[in-house]
């Protein structure tokens, strides 16, 4: 099994000379050489303009872990964007995707407040996430 | 305006079924369609503790306050798979061996990151802390 990620950034006139960088990564569990295992794929309407938890809450926060999370904003309009947060102690709202972008990240879930969220800045915005984990019974028990 | 493009692949095999997702998008300034982002700052830096200390102040951004938008890419070139950088966000406190205010992740070798970064104010500066203190090299590049 693998799981890669090729990033490609180019622009012809940010600087004199033009910029090329292009870079792949391929997944392995935290540390070691053993091919990451899980994956979770959702396409969502996010709703009503409030705090969503992203990742449910795991057993097994604050362990050392290579998961990564891939974020984008579906939305077509230039104005709607989606707040990505670290809901922890202090709690960090620390960027913006506006519509059409993306992003990818490392993910650990540092504490039991450690959550991702979003928060559309309107109702009804669409986005897609892929969360690659490690992780093991990450779902809660009945 | 400039233009600067950034493409994601992104493939696996881990499920029954594989999945591959590939988006490309332009890097614009806040709320726009039209206007690219029109700075760059590209930086290799070698760390050599374990302190955990800033990799970019928001000060480095061209875009701050409460309109923030700039986007900043990270990779860790070590080829060392044991070699990881912890990446969070919270306020310059010099060299701290403490626990980074708001952890993101564990950032292995040969991983990379790309991420809105809002850099509001000096509690938003991008932190890091590497796993070893034996010359840790980091890469960034920061768009505004």
């Amino acid at each position: 099994m693998a799981t890669t990620a090729t990033l490609t950034l180019t622009s012809a006139d940010i600087a004199g000379d033009p910029v090329n960088v292009s870079t792949t990564s391929t997944f392995t569990k935290a540390g070691g050489t053993v091919d990451m295992d899980q994956i979770s794929y959702m396409k969502v309407n996010l709703g009503s303009a409030t705090d969503k938890v992203l990742i449910p809450a795991s057993h097994e926060y604050n362990t050392v872990n290579s998961n990564k999370l891939y974020i984008k904003n579906l939305s077509t309009v230039s104005t709607e964007y989606i707040t990505i947060k670290i809901e922890g102690s202090t709690g960090i709202p620390f960027g913006k995707l506006y519509g059409g972008q993306w992003a990818f990240f490392p993910y650990n879930q540092n504490d039991a407040a450690g959550l991702i969220e979003v928060l559309p800045s309107k109702a009804g915005i669409d986005m897609e996430y892929v969360w690659i984990h490690e992780n093991v019974d990450i779902l809660a028990d009945d | 305006m400039p233009t600067t493009t950034a493409n994601i692949s992104l493939s696996s095999d881990i499920g029954d079924s594989s999945v591959s997702i590939a988006n490309s998008m332009t890097l614009f300034k806040a709320a726009s369609a039209t206007e690219g982002m029109d700075t760059m700052k590209s930086v290799r830096k070698i760390l050599s503790s374990t302190y955990q200390v800033d990799l970019a102040a928001y000060t480095e951004a061209g875009s701050t306050g409460s309109t923030g938008h700039n986007f900043l890419y990270i990779k860790n070139p070590s080829t060392v798979a044991g070699e990881f950088f912890r990446i969070g966000f919270g306020s310059s406190s010099g060299n701290d061996s403490g626990v980074i205010v708001e952890e993101l992740g564990y950032l292995y070798a040969g991983d990379w990151m790309m991420i809105p970064w809002s850099a509001v104010d000096g509690t938003y500066d991008v932190m890091i802390w590497p796993s070893v203190s034996t010359d840790m090299v980091v890469e960034y590049m920061l768009f505004s």
